[in-house]
């Protein structure tokens, strides 16, 4: 279990303090799929940070199974948006993913679970590939696939398939939710995009524009496995998609004022 | 480069030569202000039979060795140093703004006051004019490693040495290798320079301007014909070196 208790963040930056996140608070039992959602330039990749420890909260804290963790908690691993800065240019696709485990497991073994989580993300053949050599979904593949090696309990994803085109990113959404179903872990995935939220997701939790607070925490009740066609066309679909259209976009306005220091410093 | 690329370079610098030859032959400079390349072959060559030129040269390569190793071997770690921590770029930031632009000339007497006549002054020249501008570059790639590769890292909870072996040295590897390239020009030039000034040094700067003063200047210019090719072979050596580690360099900017 995964327990956020009134985390906060303020970011002060002379005399001026921009309030982030303002008392948040969810837990998180093992093996869920929760999606934080939120506006862009929210605190959603604010509060991923401080879960990940590599950004420290102002107040509150994060506890897994009842301890209070500092810094990068063991068994977790942070996907990040910018897959192309964060996966190493000198090293080839098999060294990019065997990066985690090398000095921890023998080189043999490193190497052969890095081929099997090669071609588990569908990636199969590219292990020599530099990552300049892969497109822009294959580079998030592999930073998944370099992720997951390490066999995290606790998978957070900073909006991973944002800089994707809708086709590579659909095919992504299934990638995840596939390997998730076959070894299910919490996996914490933070999107601005509703559809994606309630696709992927067994719950939503929607943060509000700046300051974040949790405005909403929504069970996900559409069954597995889900299908890009007819998951969509559910009903229920349709009704979560409207009710969270609601959240997210009415404390929006008007948008044009709230949007541009908040991008900024996100 | 090109196969094609590289027989235009040749045919154009040969070119040059013979332009130059004729020039001199047909007398529009003396053989004092610019001998024929004929010229300073053979006075080279006798030169180098002689046993003079050859133990002038190895001087110099060593002098431009050391002083240019030293540059690197202090320049880099230093320059990685101030990239990386903010404590220590403002605890010296100043000190090297100040001591950066002052002149190599302007060191020299004060080099001989503290280290005397010596090899270990020429050294300390060298590396003191070279230095700065490997450092300058070691620093900015330190510092300009993009934040989501060190935050990957930590993600990986990858302990503070094996973050630098792995992520900042690579990542900073390619722009350390432009200021060891601009360096060693630098380096060629000082080497130069102090042999020249210093009078008791030797080396091919001192034997250009005695032979200079003994108007043979064919012997001169096969001296600064030496140098520049050592200065080339240093930097073949320094480009050889980088095409092998930096292979991943070329086609990740594709080039």
């Amino acid at each position: 279990m995964l327990q956020v208790n009134r985390l906060g963040k303020t970011y002060t930056r002379g005399k001026q303090a921009n309030v982030v996140l303002d008392d948040i608070s969810f837990g998180v039992p093992d093996g869920q799929f929760v999606a934080i959602l939120g506006p862009s330039g929210g605190g959603k990749s604010t509060l991923l940070r401080c879960l990940a420890g590599l950004m420290e909260s102002t107040s509150g804290s994060v506890t897994i199974g009842g301890k209070i963790v500092r810094g990068a908690p063991k068994e977790m691993v942070c996907v990040f948006q910018e897959y192309s800065r964060s996966l190493f240019p000198w090293r080839r696709l098999l060294g990019n993913v065997t990066y985690p485990i090398e000095t921890s497991v023998p080189k043999k073994v490193a190497a052969q679970r890095a081929h099997e989580m090669i071609a588990t993300v569908g990636l199969d053949g590219f292990a020599a590939h530099y990552p300049w050599e892969l497109s822009g979904g294959m580079q998030q593949r592999a930073a998944i696939a370099r992720a997951l090696v390490t066999e995290p309990k606790y998978l957070l994803m900073d909006e991973p398939f944002g800089a994707l085109d809708a086709q590579t990113r659909i095919q992504l959404e299934d990638t995840l939710l596939e390997i998730w179903t076959k070894s299910p872990r919490t996996v914490i995935f933070v999107t601005h995009d509703i559809d994606e939220a309630i696709y992927l997701s067994d719950r939503v939790i929607v943060l509000g524009a700046r300051p974040s607070r949790v405005m909403e925490d929504v069970m996900i009740d559409l069954p597995r496995p889900r299908n890009q066609i007819t998951t969509k066309e559910d009903r229920r679909f349709a009704d979560y998609r409207r009710s969270l259209f609601d959240l997210i976009m009415v404390p929006q306005q008007p948008a044009n004022q709230s949007l541009p220091p908040a991008r900024a410093a996100e | 480069m090109s196969k094609a690329g590289r027989f235009i370079g040749l045919v154009c610098l040969l070119a040059l030569i013979a332009l130059w030859e004729m020039m001199a032959r047909w007398g529009f400079f003396t053989p004092q202000q610019l001998p024929a390349p004929s010229a300073i072959a053979v006075g080279g060559w006798r030169e180098i039979l002689s046993g003079d030129l050859p133990e002038q040269a190895l001087l110099t390569a060593r002098h431009l060795f050391v002083g240019f190793g030293l540059a690197a071997v202090i320049g880099i770690p230093v320059g990685f140093m101030l990239g990386r921590s903010r404590l220590f770029y403002a605890a010296l930031q100043p000190m090297i703004e100040f001591l950066r632009p002052m002149p190599v000339i302007a060191i020299l007497p004060i080099a001989v006051l503290i280290l005397g006549l010596g090899d270990k002054m020429i050294y300390s020249v060298i590396a003191f004019g070279s230095g700065w501008i490997i450092l300058l570059h070691a620093m900015d790639g330190a510092r300009g490693i993009d934040p989501v590769l060190i935050e990957t890292g930590r993600t990986f909870r990858v302990p503070r040495f094996r973050q630098f072996v792995t992520i900042i040295l690579p990542a900073a590897a390619p722009q350390t290798f432009t200021g060891l390239k601009v360096g060693l020009g630098i380096a060629v030039i000082v080497t130069a320079v102090v042999e020249l000034v210093s009078g008791f040094a030797g080396g091919l700067g001192d034997y250009i301007s005695q032979l200079e003063g003994a108007m043979r200047a064919p012997e001169a210019y096969a001296g600064i014909v030496i140098i520049a090719l050592l200065g080339y072979g240093l930097g073949q050596m320094l480009l050889g070196i980088e095409y092998k580690l930096m292979a991943w360099h070329r086609g990740f900017t594709g080039r």
